[in-house]
């Protein structure tokens, strides 16, 4: 059982470490957002656009941790693995985590950041959108790593 | 198609018609001013009109006026529709005319200043009096005029207030040590013991003292032949007053709203236009009788500004003028009307300059493929298909707003196809739809020609091979451009040994993987090798020096490394719509989850989650695939031929807030 064991902690870290990387970066856009809004309330839907950017990591990470619930049918009554196969979950899991954590904070100050082009030139905002984007491209590539691991791990060997 | 072509044009007219002329280029909106710094004349800057500092305070007043009424105007319910696309009041030009004649602005701003001041200062009145009453209202039980409560030759009179916890001590104190004293309890609460204390003066010190000792706050009341009491009453009696003067204030004020706001609004678009007329004219140069205009115009419109002109004068000249050194013009694009959405995309990045290619039409095709593989889900195609299809055709929306719509009910229409190729339904799984959908099942499934959550690394092969597509049609895009242009060997030796070379390598790729036979390997590697050849001897041809020739020549094979990253980069395009797909799945699962969880109540959270999730699911991720489609064009795509960065053409042109002008 120590492999399943292995594969849901490679799960929770997918979900959980993205899932911070969003939530530290949100905050960060937010509070920018909140102050623009203070001023400018009709910019609201611009603001809620820049802080919902850094929030996609917490989807990929979550995403990352379904692909391992899905291999592995941990919904109705898991597949029994070994230990190794657990760890090579673990592992295949950390792409994602560590980008997602990583990628989420840093995308959440360039938001932030892109906030203030809607404060000032909101005519612009299309490009700080894309600056903020720019930095989700390793989240991006984080998930596909994990997807792309988890698929060629071989079960039942 | 592409860049409209923009020319510097002179308009000399007659001084006495330069009102009319003025008129007419704002009516139209197709001229930007410039301030003309020419030399070739010798002409004198426009004195700035007096007046303007005077219109712009007619306009703060209006707008004054305006803010103040709005808050008033009352029942009056603007559709929601008018309200998202900013509707405005149709006026005829006579009407604006007829009301900046005979509209009492004076009176009416007047007027709404004194309403707006008398209405502060009776609210500000009442809202003080709060405090007062608190005050009051703890000494209601006392039957002395407040008045009567002072001095008089021999006594005094204190109001104030004693801990609860020394109020015993204090009376003791007080009664022991002086003989003439009179004390009255008036009220307490939970902390204070409030009272008045009437005293002999010969003991003034000692009283003092012991006031002092026992830490009374002494409270002044307002000074009033009249008991607590009344002055309670009095106050609310003034309050009662005031409300009801605000009141009759206020219902002056919605019927000034009623009257005049909508009169207003065409006045202060009125008094916009008048101060942009006059502000304009800064840039105008004068000679004893004429005046001159210069600015960019497009080359089209030429034309049919000197017609519309010959209506307003006689007296005038039109006249292209040349570019000086380092002047550019500024850029508008033109395209038809289908390509017209992507304009939106290109505007994100920026204008192109106006010696550039608009790479709009390049783009398009790969935006909106792009847009709908990071979706891949047939379903998601048509709820956004139609949904702002219904969004453009219910709601009237005019054309110059659709561009955002247009753009997504196309790749609301590519999604659709794309999800019908790789089977994305809502995420439903075809394979577990119950044995009764038999048939449905198996025709989707047969129009599926790749399962992405199945087989990712076809999908991931078709994403690169896309970009690799997207990437050599950016560099063809700059050959042709250079070659058009006359850098015909730049367009070859530049671009097209690197298309050649790029080919080459897919080519030799293709065999190495597989794809195509085995036989051709070998040609393709000599092709290959041919490539790096040629880029070798050619990328250097602009240093002097041989040895640098060949250095810089085997230097650009770097180059290499960042077409390869940017192609590594389309990989993105599978993330997304796993993620789309993958995320639907999840929805429909926990939705039967809960069904399964908790009976009868449990489908109505099943139907709940289904649909919130799927709403949810779709606008995050349309927002994903357009943000990363446009940076696959921003970021891969336009380096290899666009620099952008070109001025926005922007005609003095008539701007309203509220009006609507009909002519």
């Amino acid at each position: 059982m120590i492999g399943i064991a292995l594969a849901i902690c490679g799960a929770a870290l997918a979900v959980g470490l993205a899932g911070t990387g969003s939530a530290i970066g949100m905050g960060i856009a937010g509070q920018a957002a909140s102050g623009v809004v203070s001023e400018e309330p009709e910019k609201f839907g611009k603001a809620l656009l820049m802080e919902a950017l850094p929030g996609t990591q917490g989807i990929y990470g979550f995403l990352g941790g379904f692909w391992v619930i899905m291999k592995l049918d941990l919904l109705s009554g898991a597949t029994p693995i070994d230990a190794a196969t657990g760890l090579q979950f673990l592992f295949a899991c950390l792409p994602i985590a560590i980008a997602g954590l990583s990628s989420g904070i840093f995308q959440g100050k360039v938001s932030a950041a892109g906030i203030g082009i809607i404060a000032k030139k909101p005519d612009e905002s299309g490009k700080g959108i894309i600056l903020s984007a720019m930095v989700e491209t390793y989240a991006v590539l984080g998930l596909l790593a994990t997807i792309l691991l988890i698929n060629g791990i071989q079960l039942g060997g | 198609m592409a860049v409209a072509n923009v020319k510097k044009v002179g308009i000399i007219a007659h001084k006495k018609d330069k009102e009319k002329v003025v008129d007419f280029l704002y009516g139209t909106g197709l001229l930007e001013v410039t301030n003309w710094q020419g030399k070739a004349v010798k002409v004198e800057a426009v004195e700035a009109e007096e007046d303007t500092s005077q219109l712009e305070y007619k306009l703060s007043r209006a707008q004054f006026a305006i803010g103040f009424l709005e808050e008033y105007k009352g029942g009056e319910k603007v559709k929601l529709v008018d309200k998202l696309i900013g509707a405005k009041l149709p006026v005829s030009t006579s009407k604006v005319a007829k009301i900046a004649k005979e509209f009492p602005i004076d009176k009416v701003v007047g007027r709404c200043n004194e309403l707006e001041e008398e209405i502060n200062q009776k609210q500000s009145e009442i809202d003080s009096s709060t405090e007062e009453k608190e005050l009051l209202e703890k000494w209601v039980s006392l039957d002395v005029k407040v008045d009567e409560a002072r001095e008089t030759k021999t006594t005094k009179a204190i109001f104030g207030m004693v801990g609860n916890e020394q109020y015993l001590a204090f009376i003791r104190e007080l009664e022991k040590k002086v003989t003439q004293v009179d004390i009255r309890k008036v009220t307490n609460d939970e902390q204070k013991n409030y009272i008045l204390v009437i005293f002999n003066k010969n003991f003034e010190r000692e009283v003092s003292k012991i006031l002092f000792k026992y830490g009374l706050e002494k409270v002044s009341l307002p000074s009033a032949d009249k008991t607590p009491r009344e002055l309670l009453e009095d106050l609310s009696e003034r309050n009662k007053v005031h409300r009801k003067d605000i009141k009759k204030l206020k219902s002056e004020t919605e019927k000034l709203a009623k009257k005049y706001l909508a009169d207003l609004k065409v006045l202060f678009d009125h008094f916009t236009w008048q101060v942009d007329k006059s502000a304009v004219q800064k840039d105008f140069k004068e000679t004893n009788s004429t005046f001159i205009v210069t600015g960019w115009m497009r080359k089209d419109d030429i034309k049919r500004i000197e017609k519309g002109l010959e209506k307003v004068t006689t007296n005038f000249v039109i006249e292209e003028m040349e570019l000086e050194k380092g002047e550019e013009a500024p850029v508008v694009m033109s395209n038809s009307s289908f390509m017209q959405p992507f304009e939106a995309v290109t505007s994100i990045y920026g204008l192109p300059k106006s010696s550039e290619v608009d790479p709009t039409p390049f783009l398009s095709i790969f935006f909106i493929i792009f847009f709908g593989l990071c979706l891949t889900d047939a379903g998601y195609g048509l709820v956004l298909m139609t949904l702002t299809y219904l969004i453009i055709k219910v709601l009237k929306i005019p054309k110059e707003k659709q561009r955002l719509l247009r753009l997504l009910m196309y790749g609301g229409f590519v999604t659709f196809i794309v999800g019908v190729l790789t089977g994305g339904w809502f995420g439903i799984v075809l394979e577990d739809l119950p044995a009764g959908l038999d048939w449905l099942a198996n025709g989707l499934m047969a129009v599926r020609l790749i399962n992405p959550i199945e087989n990712p690394i076809v999908m991931l092969g078709l994403s690169f091979a896309l970009g690799y597509i997207h990437i050599i049609y950016g560099i063809a895009i700059d050959m042709w451009w250079k070659i058009k242009n006359g850098s015909v060997k730049d367009g070859i030796l530049d671009s097209g040994t690197w298309i050649y070379f790029l080919l080459a390598m897919g080519f030799y790729g293709a065999t190495a993987a597989g794809v195509l036979p085995e036989s051709l390997k070998s040609i393709s590697l000599y092709l290959l090798l041919a490539g790096v050849v040629v880029l070798i001897l050619t990328q250097g041809r602009k240093q002097k020096n041989p040895i640098m020739k060949l250095l810089a020549g085997i230097g650009s094979l770097y180059g290499l490394v960042g077409y390869m990253s940017d192609i590594l980069s389309y990989s993105r395009l599978l993330a997304l719509g796993l993620a789309t797909g993958v995320i639907a799945m999840v929805i429909n699962l926990i939705a039967v989850m809960f069904k399964d969880m908790i009976p009868v109540v449990g489908w109505v959270f099943m139907v709940l989650i289904i649909i919130g999730g799927h709403i949810f699911n779709i606008v995050i991720n349309v927002l994903g695939a357009y943000i990363h489609s446009g940076r696959l064009q921003f970021v891969e795509f336009f380096p290899k031929f666009f620099q952008g960065g070109g001025k926005i053409f922007r005609p003095f042109k008539r701007v309203s807030k509220y009006v609507d002008l009909k002519s």
